[in-house]
């Protein structure tokens, strides 16, 4: 580890950086052992509706999880926008494929690109704004997405929806696409927390003041986190779409996923790579086994669950002082 | 002379404005007092319309007459929500995030068991005033306003004024004061923090009740009002400033005046873009901030 801290790394250091990130651990170990048990599962599970019922949503939650992880766990900006992003995702996949005939790939990589800018302007016009004034701005900003599309009509049809129905995506290569994004967004938040940036990121969460005084420039760092974490979104929305058939602006956008999703960082551990990996996977289940979406109860779980989570175990469910320290990561 | 349509937008801005105000001034104190967001503020909103709701429903009871039981309670369910929500959590290290989850959560609760106790169904305190028109002659033209509209703006004003004579001539009032421009310092002089802060939720929730009463009286409500409102308070305080009392009253009357006029130019589609003028007011005000830079 370079023992000269300096604002811009040098050619040796992010060669020495690089090579740092390479090398093989543990914790990569039980990253990849997760993600292989992940794999197994619609080969377990092989009827088509399962898949696409229930399995599906466990990589796509745990996606969306580790993506909120990025900009909520690591540089301490809460975000209740992330459904906005899902949303949007959600359209410009949608519109690129059916109205232009675009490649489903090539139209979720394009809702990516679209996303991480849209999350790059709001970290960086929001950078300013402290804890939860940050929070307020990009709830604004999701309910303003939403007003958008809903009223842009000549594009997204507004309140009557937009069909996708001869998009037919077989559900297993829904749910590995969802897998394959879910190990993108593990893997980003895994060198994210081994890495200078993430280092970064953590200083401005603990004490922006402190940080800045130190030669970080809070403002580009912020923007960059929450253009990281935005970029999972876009994707997230496309398989969104291409899963549901339909989206209209009250499908697409739904809070409850975001919710949902700080509830299982939350629990898994804020800022930690693991936790929330486990924690999506375990509550993506209860969500979608032990409740059926849409379930009035799936609020009121969401809700005591976050409630008891906050107050009881601020630092995880790997966090406890017993747990072994290789799970804590 | 005919109605002139910018007066009555104009006019009925001013009354749902008036709404905010009260609404959003809740809200504000605890920022103010000890920089806490609480997002249940629009269903403790809520709990005040719906005990008026059912208080008139079961007994009867004159929605101005209710105020008299709505106020207290929602005071005691604010101190209540202090000790739940806030107190456990007064020495953690982040605790403006964890209050923001906590009572975001506390939100999620609520709205499930109003849905669940209460169902989705629209509701209003019918009242003899919602009906009376009341016309207003100016050298431009008449506007007009729903007697129930001029109550409820009656009520804010009332409420305001108390607020603004509480904070500035008693102990509590003095001391929320100090609290908010230096806790420590509050807290060297003698400041008692729990007991403050109890009161300041009790406080925020009492206004809450009286805009609840005052929406029982002028709206049809339906548990996810009380997020809408959430939004529309996030708005005025935002334009306003936090913790600030005047800033609050000009916000709120910006932000329902900016609403109707919004509503008027789009053709009456009230839900569309309307909406939209609280979010609007939001990032405009935030960005604002963000240019200045201030981060707070």
């Amino acid at each position: 580890m370079s023992s000269t801290p300096s604002a811009l790394p040098s050619a040796a250091g992010a060669r020495r950086e690089i090579a740092r990130l390479l090398r093989w651990n543990h914790r990569r170990s039980i990253l990849l052992g997760v993600f292989g048990l992940l794999a197994l599962l619609p080969i377990v599970y092989p009827s088509p509706y399962t898949i696409a019922t229930v399995l599906f949503y466990i990589p796509w939650y745990l996606a969306m999880a580790q993506s909120w992880n990025i900009s909520g766990g690591y540089s301490g900006q809460l975000s209740f926008g992330h459904w906005g992003l899902l949303g949007v995702g959600a359209y410009t996949s949608a519109i690129l494929a059916v109205t232009y005939g675009w490649n489903l790939l090539a139209a979720m990589a394009m809702a990516a690109v679209v996303t991480f800018l849209l999350g790059l302007l709001i970290g960086f016009i929001g950078a300013a704004l402290r804890g939860p004034y940050f929070t307020i701005a990009t709830l604004a900003s999701a309910a303003l997405m939403q007003l958008i599309l809903l009223n842009w009509k000549s594009l997204t049809l507004g309140s009557l929806g937009f069909p996708i129905f001869f998009i037919i995506v077989p559900p297993t290569d829904l749910y590995y696409g969802a897998l394959a994004l879910g190990a993108v967004a593990t893997a980003m938040v895994y060198l994210i927390s081994r890495s200078r940036i993430g280092l970064a990121f953590q200083a401005i969460r603990e004490n922006e003041d402190v940080a800045t005084a130190t030669g970080i420039y809070a403002r580009g760092y912020k923007a960059l986190a929450f253009g990281l974490s935005a970029s999972i979104m876009g994707p997230v929305g496309g398989l969104y779409a291409f899963a549901s058939h339909y989206i209209d602006p009250t499908s697409a956008f739904n809070l409850l996923y975001n919710l949902q999703i700080i509830l299982m960082v939350v629990v898994g551990g804020r800022g930690k790579v693991l936790g929330p990996l486990v924690a999506a996977v375990l509550f993506a289940w209860v969500f979608e086994v032990a409740l059926t979406s849409f379930n009035v109860y799936n609020y009121l779980l969401t809700g005591v669950v976050i409630f008891v989570a906050v107050l009881l175990i601020p630092r995880g469910i790997f966090g406890f002082r017993g747990m072994p320290k290789l799970l804590q990561f | 002379m005919g109605f002139n349509p910018f007066l009555v937008a104009l006019f009925g801005g001013l009354g749902v404005g008036s709404l905010y105000v009260v609404f959003a001034l809740g809200m504000n104190l605890l920022i103010g007092v000890m920089r806490v967001i609480n997002f249940t503020h629009g269903y403790l909103m809520l709990l005040g319309s719906y005990l008026t709701y059912f208080l008139w429903e079961w007994y009867g009871l004159n929605p101005l007459l209710s105020l008299l039981i709505v106020m207290p309670a929602l005071f005691a369910v604010g101190v209540l929500f202090h000790f739940i929500m806030v107190q456990p959590v007064l020495k953690r290290r982040s605790f403006e995030d964890t209050t923001l989850l906590l009572t975001f959560a506390g939100l999620l609760i609520m709205d499930n068991l109003f849905v669940k106790f209460w169902t989705d169904n629209q509701r209003q305190v019918p009242t003899s005033y919602f009906n009376t028109p009341v016309i207003f002659s100016t050298p431009w033209g008449d506007a007009v306003l729903s007697q129930v509209v001029l109550i409820g703006a009656g009520l804010a004003a009332a409420a305001v004024i108390a607020l603004g004579l509480f904070l500035r001539y008693t102990w509590t009032g003095r001391a929320m004061r100090a609290a908010s421009q230096d806790l420590l310092a509050a807290r060297l002089l003698g400041i008692p923090a729990t007991r403050l802060y109890a009161i300041s939720f009790g406080i925020s929730g009492l206004l809450a009740g009286i805009a609840g009463v005052v929406v029982a009286m002028e709206f049809l409500f339906y548990p996810e009002f009380g997020f809408n409102y959430l939004l529309k308070a996030f708005g005025v305080i935002m334009m306003g400033g936090l913790g600030s009392l005047v800033g609050t009253i000009a916000g709120g009357l910006t932000l329902g005046v900016a609403e109707s006029m919004t509503a008027w130019a789009y053709n009456g589609e009230y839900g569309t873009w309307a909406n939209g003028a609280a979010y609007v007011a939001i990032l405009v005000a935030l960005a604002i901030r963000a240019l200045l830079g201030k981060s707070r």
